[in-house]
Parts: structure tokens; C-alpha cells; sequence
């Protein structure tokens, strides 16, 4: 597979050779870790090897780190494991619960569920025109029942990156559960989770360069979860299952190489960005760039562009087939009778029609400077070909059928 | 994902064009997810001469647009007006339910053409 039409790092990364050399060493250490024979020795050391690997990138100690099988699994345990808890303690209290309106679904579905099973109440915060969630926003929404607290570190779509430490700020004292999802920013951004001051961080290894289908929570000191995956007492009695030893090996071979090269990728996207941005305003002049105009409130690997008057999803067909270049779009036809828009755009304020002429580009490790003007020319090129298609179509030609 | 006809039909339109001289206009639209395709007609003696189109949508819309002219440039438009639903329901390829529209909006090209033929 060419990896140099790649623009969907946000999505999925390539596995990095380091994981893949660390997941065929670990696959040949075949015990199970529960047992307790000297057979198991070095797969203890493995696993204790890759935890210290994610606590570094996490920034945490080793006894607050807990594996699980990706980003999804991780933000179901959290706000379930919290709502069960405060459920068993007081029954028959409703609880309320704080969103924002730009978490990925594996937040949404989960507190669609709570509210439709325990009938909590539940605010789900608009961002503003940039896609962030001000600490002030959560302070005015919550209420004296207000039990849990989910805001993302950062957004898929946009990349913007939300003030964590200043609603950590708010919620502290008040007895109220914080749960971050960290899947977009754990291994692309500094993240020290002491710092941050949340109860509850998610990530996920197959955003930087790990294996998918493993992740993990931390849990900060202190704080008690329900399990979500009762079992064999393994990860300390916290997540059932024989763990995942190989792809938690390759996992935190992936972290340490994150760790390293975190500053470096920081600057080097940092730059992309820049000439993503300077090349498309140059050949796409109309291009209009969403998220936050502040570039250090966004993750620099992401760029959410809209191109007025020309539909994403075609613009995106032409450089898959034409091109060989891969992109997320904001929006999808998903049946004769309706179109999916991206809700994280709509909570931003852009229109329905906005949201159609959008598309993410997200770079990554592999990424060369070159590939960024392969990119653009291909974008100019299918926009110069979309425009010639459209052309004499205007507005006033719509006639319903 | 798309099949083949879409891919080569979008990415390589051969009746994105205006014509200066026509004698029909079919135009159409999708209000869900604002598809738009106007089909721009030389029709002498019954036999379309030229078909051009101008489409603004998904990629398969775009598509559809070219395959439809593709189709009827160079017909009779009573031989286009015989054609049978199967015959259009083949013309795209197998399509995702997501692209099932652009099948709709082809039938709807079709029905308009002869349509105009009648009137
Ligand atoms: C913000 C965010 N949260 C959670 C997830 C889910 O993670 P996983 O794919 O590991 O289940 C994703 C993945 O796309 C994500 O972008």
C-alpha cells in the first residue's frame, strides 16, 4: 500500500515497523500472564515494559494505567463505570450528565444509552465558530445533580484542542466525575494527564502508529470505576480478559517511539500545516479554513478545509480514483431520502451547505514536505474539474422532482 | 467505494459542456442532498445529435449525468424512449445503498426526456 496519498492520519495511522518487530517478539512469548510459573516471567516483563511506555506518554504512574481493547472500549468503561457506581450508591436519583456536542460517537451513544436506560439528564454543549468548549460554558450548565462531566482533549474533525486544565479547575472540589477522551491527542500532542487534572483519560494505539483494537484508560488515584468487562481479576480485578499481550507490547513500543519523536513531529506538522494552508489559499483562492484561528489551540497534524461552491465528497472521489489520495469528509448521501451531515461542523455554526464543501486532511509520520504539494495540485486540479462540470448550473436551475 | 462505470464516468466527463445551440433542457434536482442536473438537448428530426450536461453533486450524480448522455447522443429519441427499466437499472453498475439516489434521478432523466418527446 502507498502511503504517500495518505491524508487520513486522524482516522487510522500505519503501524510503525517498531510495533510490528515488538508484536512478532511478543507473540512468541505464549504464556498466559495469570499463571504462575517461571514460563511467565518474561511476559510479565513485556507488559510491565509497555505500561511504563504509556505512562510516560500519558504522563501518570504505572498503578493508574489500565489496558483495554481501544479508544471506544475505554470511553464506554469510564462513563459507565462511574454512572454504575453513583447508581448502586444513591438509587433513584437522576443524574446529570455534561457533554460536548463535538464528542465522537463512542460518547454520544453511550449517554443516548444512559439517558434512554436510567433517564439521566443530559447538556450537551455547543462549542463556539472554532470548536471550543469554554470552562465557563461547563460552569453555567452544571446543576446541583450533575454527576459526570465529558469533555475530548482533542477534535477529530477540526483538531481543536480544549481548555482541559481550566474545566478540570472548575469541576474539582464539586465531586463531579471528568472524563476526557483522549484518543486524538494521546501521541500527537504533550499530554500529562497529573497536569491536566482529570479523573478519567482515554486513548487509543492505532492513532499513533500502534495496532488497532488496543488502547487503554487512566484512572487517576483515588477515583473507584465500576468495571465495565468483569472477569479473571486481570489488570488488577479492574478489566477482565487475558490480556492482549502482543498487541500491548506493540502498543507501548509505539508509545516510547511517540515519546521520542513527539517534539519533532510537533514542528514538522507544524510546518505542513502552514504550507498546506499557504499553497491551497495560493491555487484554491476561495479556500476557507475551519476550527481555531489560534493555531496553538489546534493539534497540528489536522486541517479542516472548505471549498464554497464545490461538493467535498466528489472533490474527495476524484483524488481517491484519480489521485491515490486519501481524505474524511464532513459529509455523506446515506440513502435516497437523507444526508448525514458532521455534527461536530454543525455545532460549530456552519451550514448545511458549508458542511458539504468540507474535508480533514491529517498528516502524519510518514508524510513528506513533497507530498504536500502532490496534494495541493491534486486538490486544485479536481477543483478545476469540478467547476467545468458545474458550471453553467446555478442555484435557479434546482427543480425538484 | 465506487465501481468502475461511476469512476470512468467521473473522472473523465465527456458531456461536461454547454452546447450554444440546443433544442431541449431537461433539468433536475434532488432536495435531500441538493444533487442538481441540467441536460442541455440538439434534437433534429427525432435524433439527438448532441447531449451535454452540466451536473453540480456527488460524485456519482456526476457521473450519472455523463452516463445519460453518453447513452442517448447519436439515439432516436423513439429508441430511447423504448428502453426498458431494466435496461436503465443496468446503466450504472452495482451501486451502494448510499448511491441509490443517482439511480432514482436517472429514471427521472429518462422519464423527462420523453416526457418532452410527448408534449
Ligand atoms: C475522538 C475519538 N474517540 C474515540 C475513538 C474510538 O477509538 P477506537 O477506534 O480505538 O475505538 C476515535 C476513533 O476514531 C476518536 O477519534
Amino acid at each position: 500500500m502507498s502511503i504517500q496519498g495518505y491524508f487520513d492520519y486522524n482516522a487510522t495511522t500505519p503501524v510503525c515497523s517498531e510495533a510490528i518487530n515488538a508484536f512478532v517478539n511478543a507473540a512468541k512469548a505464549f504464556a498466559n500472564p495469570s499463571s504462575k510459573y517461571a514460563l511467565v516471567k518474561p511476559v510479565g516483563a513485556f507488559l510491565s515494559e509497555a505500561r511504563e511506555s504509556l505512562c510516560k506518554l500519558v504522563g501518570c504512574a504505572t498503578d493508574e494505567l489500565f489496558f483495554t481493547s481501544g479508544g471506544t472500549e475505554s470511553n464506554n468503561w469510564a462513563l459507565k463505570g462511574v454512572f454504575l457506581r453513583e447508581f448502586t450508591a444513591a438509587p433513584g436519583e437522576s443524574a446529570h450528565i455534561i457533554i460536548s456536542a463535538l464528542e465522537h460517537s463512542s460518547i454520544l451513544e453511550v449517554v443516548r444509552y444512559l439517558e434512554r436506560t436510567f433517564h439521566c439528564e443530559v447538556s450537551r454543549l455547543n462549542p463556539d465558530n472554532e470548536g471550543i468548549i469554554s470552562a465557563e460554558s461547563v460552569l453555567a450548565a452544571l446543576r446541583p445533580n450533575t454527576r459526570v462531566v465529558s469533555i475530548m482533549l482533542a477534535n477529530n474533525e477540526v483538531g481543536s484542542i480544549q481548555p482541559i486544565c481550566d474545566i478540570s479547575r472548575v469541576l474539582r472540589d464539586r465531586n463531579i466525575h471528568f472524563h476526557v477522551d483522549g484518543v486524538q491527542a494521546v501521541g500527537k500532542i504533550k499530554v500529562d494527564a497529573h497536569m491536566l487534572g482529570m479523573d478519567t483519560l482515554s486513548f487509543s494505539g492505532h492513532k499513533f502508529y500502534g495496532p488497532k483494537g488496543c488502547g487503554g484508560l487512566y484512572i487517576r488515584r483515588g477515583v473507584t470505576l465500576e468495571p465495565l468487562i468483569h472477569g479473571g481479576g486481570q489488570e488488577r480485578g479492574y478489566r477482565g480478559g487475558t490480556e492482549a499481550v502482543a498487541m500491548i507490547v506493540s502498543m507501548g513500543a509505539a508509545a516510547k517511539l511517540a515519546s521520542e519523536q513527539l517534539d519533532e513531529n510537533l514542528q514538522r506538522f507544524a510546518q505542513y500545516s502552514d504550507l498546506l494552508r499557504k499553497q491551497l489559499t495560493q491555487k484554491v483562492p476561495t479556500v476557507v479554513f475551519n476550527g481555531p484561528k489560534n493555531l496553538s489551540m489546534q493539534v497540528p497534524n489536522t486541517l479542516s478545509i472548505c471549498i464554497p461552491g464545490i461538493r467535498a465528497e466528489a472533490l474527495a472521489a476524484i483524488l481517491d480514483n484519480l489521485n491515490g489520495i486519501q481524505v474524511s469528509l464532513g459529509s455523506a448521501c446515506s440513502n435516497n431520502k437523507t444526508m448525514s451531515l458532521s455534527h461536530v461542523l454543525l455545532s460549530m455554526g456552519l451550514t448545511d451547505e458549508e458542511v458539504k464543501s468540507t474535508l480533514r486532511v491529517s498528516v502524519g509520520l510518514y508524510t513528506q514536505e513533497e507530498d504536500i504539494k502532490f496534494f495541493t495540485d491534486a486538490v486544485a486540479n479536481a477543483v478545476s474539474i469540478l467547476n467545468r462540470i458545474s458550471k453553467p448550473v446555478s442555484e435557479d436551475h434546482v427543480l425538484t422532482t | 467505494m465506487f465501481n468502475d462505470i461511476i469512476v470512468r464516468n467521473f473522472s473523465n466527463p465527456t458531456h461536461a459542456a454547454e452546447l450554444v445551440q440546443s433544442t431541449n433542457t431537461i433539468e433536475l434536482g434532488n432536495p435531500v442532498c441538493g444533487d442538481r442536473i441540467k441536460v442541455q438537448l440538439n434534437i433534429q428530426d427525432g435524433l439527438i445529435l448532441q447531449a451535454a450536461y452540466a451536473a453540480w453533486g456527488c460524485a456519482t450524480s456526476l457521473a450519472t449525468g455523463n452516463v445519460f448522455c453518453q447513452k442517448i447522443q447519436g439515439t432516436s429519441v423513439a429508441d430511447v424512449c423504448n428502453l426498458s427499466k431494466e435496461e436503465i437499472d443496468k446503466m450504472l453498475g452495482d451501486l451502494e445503498p448510499a448511491q441509490h439516489h443517482c439511480l432514482e434521478m436517472l429514471h427521472n432523466l429518462f422519464a423527462k426526456l420523453q416526457q418532452t418527446f410527448h408534449a
